[in-house]
């Protein structure tokens, strides 16, 4: 039987010390746990969408989930379809991962959309049969193109040339709208498409199509001007960060927001820069402008007011509730804007606060429009408010007085 | 809940990001940032790593002691209790092995949420990766990163080349780590381990963003590298490696061990025990045996 004298025990070399105290095991053991923990309470970063809601005589279109877009009567708001759910769809392009860029609806009421899949959308609402119950047989088919790269910009129409320009990836592609349409009869009709314009990084912006020139505004952190016929570029504003913002018409100016925290006024005719106006952080907000003034805000919750001939600072209003990615709407002289974190203000033109109110649950990417009195958001989900007994999704909101109206048949 | 979320992000997820971000803005290339950035946090969790290899030698030298043990005493409660002297005495704690991977683990999660929001393709990374910015306009305007590195997009998985890799890797590095079994049983069992655990990796490194497998590879290239030049370089057995052979892939580990087990051999017995060994000539261990049938079977494969 062994029996150790303690004094008698070799002892190994010093660099042999290697016991780890028990309370140190213990400590990397919880550190395991918190970090699994921290991992299942991270945020996913995935792809869900912001489109704007697109009002029209008949029907309020509204993303209202990741890929999806359901359209609300504009009187009740109740749910009339629901794409892609309602229409037949080839199954390699069933599965869409998220509209960014707004719908588009022609004048004869063909609706385009693009998903971050890479798919170009097209479908008819007025092909849905008059059932009360849809079966799959019933489904109208919808039209999909595939392009090479995640749609984030989104779709613009030019009815006049019959031209549907999307921007995908790095590329502004033109595709004829006839051929998307005649895809909806028949899966395998060709489709006309050509890069009208590749930039240095990708677009995340909508186009903006103004007098036969495209301005796209590129994550290479330059504006382009380019002939929306022939492709060629006009001219090039580039600045010190990606820019991302859909540029806005300002008279004879452009106005864009970017990564470098500025928003920047472009000359309309030859692209150099008017003024430039520095936020706290970025500006991912479409700017609003109204008269003398643009409003947009920035990704440290804050707005402002700027003069758009001179660029000055008229006045800024910290919110304090998250980013501000959508764009602000104006209605009745009274500023409505929202935050990543789901909340609602009402501003006064002279930057005092007059209401605010949350969406719980949700986030408030998609910018905001402002229709008839009331404005229009897309919160990112479907709400629970305290003490209902069902979820929600909130569809407008009155400017005067903060008041949600939720759309039915959605949740 | 909250509470633990915002230690976890404020001291090991924020600063890697940004870390990660400036390194990327100072190189151009989120690749050599995943580079460079392996290398910072090897050099930072060195003194752990270094802590464990010795351990997982020590244990393995010690593990002859411990089978005597085993046959000594057959009351559970005793043996264990002279286990845990032995390990006192051997100044070493049995989970010192895995201090290093444990280390490992909240490392790799807080990697994780890195490259998704800081090289993730859509742009909802972004959103949650401007709350984690530190509000220096140069690391705001270097946004949004080039994701792109060889023929990766450090975002995305890479669902061939980067497992096979990375499966490839830790295959070596615990070959090169693992000690010669002393039974059957054991020896099952880390060929087992040996061959299950790269193929785990392997498989999880299709469903997470390459950037992450990127710094795994190259994680374990260095700990390959170390285990290498702990054992203090030498030649390398291909047959080992490949499985043909049940000697040890870095034949001088086996000198390592045996130094090792000539001082844990000394502990936990009684003086007399001791004068009686150090008097016996000295007669050849297990190891030494080994180690000398493996360097006859060398010379004889040169002839």
């Amino acid at each position: 039987m062994f029996h150790v004298k303690q004094g008698a025990v070799p002892t190994l070399p010093k660099g042999y010390v290697l016991s780890l105290p028990k309370g140190r095991v213990l400590a990397l053991l919880g550190l395991i746990l918190l970090s699994l923990l921290a991992l299942a309470c991270g945020g996913a970063a995935g792809s869900r969408g912001w489109a704007a809601p697109v009002p029209s005589d008949d029907a309020l279109i509204v993303s209202t989930g990741k890929g999806r877009l359901d359209a609300l009567d504009p009187q009740t708001l109740e749910g009339i379809w629901r794409f892609p759910n309602f229409w037949k769809l080839p199954s390699r392009a069933e599965r869409l991962a998220g509209i960014y860029g707004a719908p588009v609806v022609d004048s004869d009421g063909v609706v385009y959309v693009g998903d971050y899949n890479g798919y170009v959308y097209a479908f008819r609402p007025a092909d849905l049969p008059n059932v009360e119950v849809l079966t799959g047989e019933d489904r109208p088919p919808a039209a999909a193109f595939k392009l090479e790269d995640a749609i984030i910009g989104g779709v613009v129409l030019d009815e006049a040339s019959g031209t549907l320009f999307v921007a995908a990836g790095r590329n502004l592609y033109a595709i004829r709208a006839s051929d998307l349409v005649a895809r909806i009869e028949n899966e395998k009709a060709s489709v006309g498409l050509n890069v009208v314009f590749k930039t240095g990084g990708d677009i995340w912006a909508a186009p903006l199509l103004d007098d036969g020139k495209l301005f796209v505004a590129s994550l290479d952190g330059s504006l382009y001007a380019v002939d929306a016929r022939s492709g060629s570029e006009l001219w090039r504003f580039t600045a010190s960060g990606g820019l991302v913002t859909t540029p806005v018409l300002a008279g004879d100016l452009l106005l864009v927001g970017g990564l470098d925290s500025r928003l920047h006024a472009i000359d309309l005719g030859g692209g150099d820069e008017r003024w430039s106006f520095t936020a706290a952080n970025w500006v991912w907000s479409r700017p609003l402008v109204d008269g003398g003034r643009v409003y947009f805000g920035d990704f440290d919750g804050n707005l402002y007011a700027v003069d758009v001939d001179r660029g000055q600072e008229l006045w800024r209003l910290s919110l304090g509730k998250g980013p501000i990615r959508a764009a602000p709407a104006l209605v009745d002289g009274r500023l409505i804007v929202a935050t990543e974190e789901g909340w609602l203000f009402g501003v006064e033109p002279s930057g005092q606060r007059s209401w605010l109110k949350e969406v719980p649950g949700a986030s408030l990417n998609a910018d905001l429009v402002a229709s008839d009195d009331a404005v229009l958001i897309a919160p990112s989900g479907c709400s629970k408010p305290v003490g209902a007994s069902e979820k929600l999704y909130y569809a407008s909101v009155d400017p005067q007085t903060g008041e949600l109206r939720s759309a039915s048949g959605v949740c | 809940m909250g509470a633990i979320s915002f230690v976890f992000n404020t001291f090991l997820i924020d600063p890697l990001t940004n870390f990660f971000v400036l390194l990327t803005a100072l190189t151009g290339n989120a690749g050599i940032a995943v580079i460079l950035l392996t290398i910072v946090i090897r050099v930072v969790t060195l003194p752990l790593q270094l802590r464990q290899m010795h351990t997982t030698r020590m244990m393995a030298a010690m593990a002859p002691r411990l089978q005597e043990l085993n046959k000594k005493y057959k009351d559970p409660r005793r043996r264990s209790e002279e286990q845990m002297k032995l390990y006192r005495e051997a100044g070493v704690n049995p989970l010192g092995c895995f201090s290093s991977m444990l280390l490992q683990m909240p490392i790799l999660i807080a990697l994780y949420q890195t490259f998704r929001v800081t090289v993730g393709e859509a742009p909802e990374a972004l959103i949650s990766l401007s709350d984690r910015l530190y509000a220096w306009s140069y690391l705001r305007e270097s946004m949004p990163l080039p994701p792109d590195f060889l023929w990766l997009h450090l975002g995305r998985p890479d669902p061939l080349v980067l497992p096979i890799l990375v499966a490839a890797t830790t295959y070596v590095l615990n070959k090169m780590a693992s000690m010669p079994a002393t039974d059957d049983r054991q020896r099952a069992q880390m060929g087992m381990m040996n061959l299950l655990m790269p193929l785990i990796f392997g498989w999880i490194t299709i469903t997470l963003p390459s950037g992450l497998g990127l710094y795994y590879v190259l994680s374990n290239v260095v700990g390959i590298g170390m285990q290498y030049a702990y054992v203090g370089g030498g030649p390398f057995n291909w047959r080992a490696l490949m499985g043909m052979s049940q000697e040890p892939v870095l034949p001088r580990g086996l000198e390592v061990r045996q130094r090792h087990a000539d001082a844990a051999k000394k502990l936990g017995r009684p003086e007399e025990e001791q004068a009686e060994e150090e008097a016996k000539p000295q007669a050849a261990t297990e190891a030494t045996r080994r180690r000398r049938r493996y360097a006859g079977g060398r010379r004889r494969g040169r002839r």
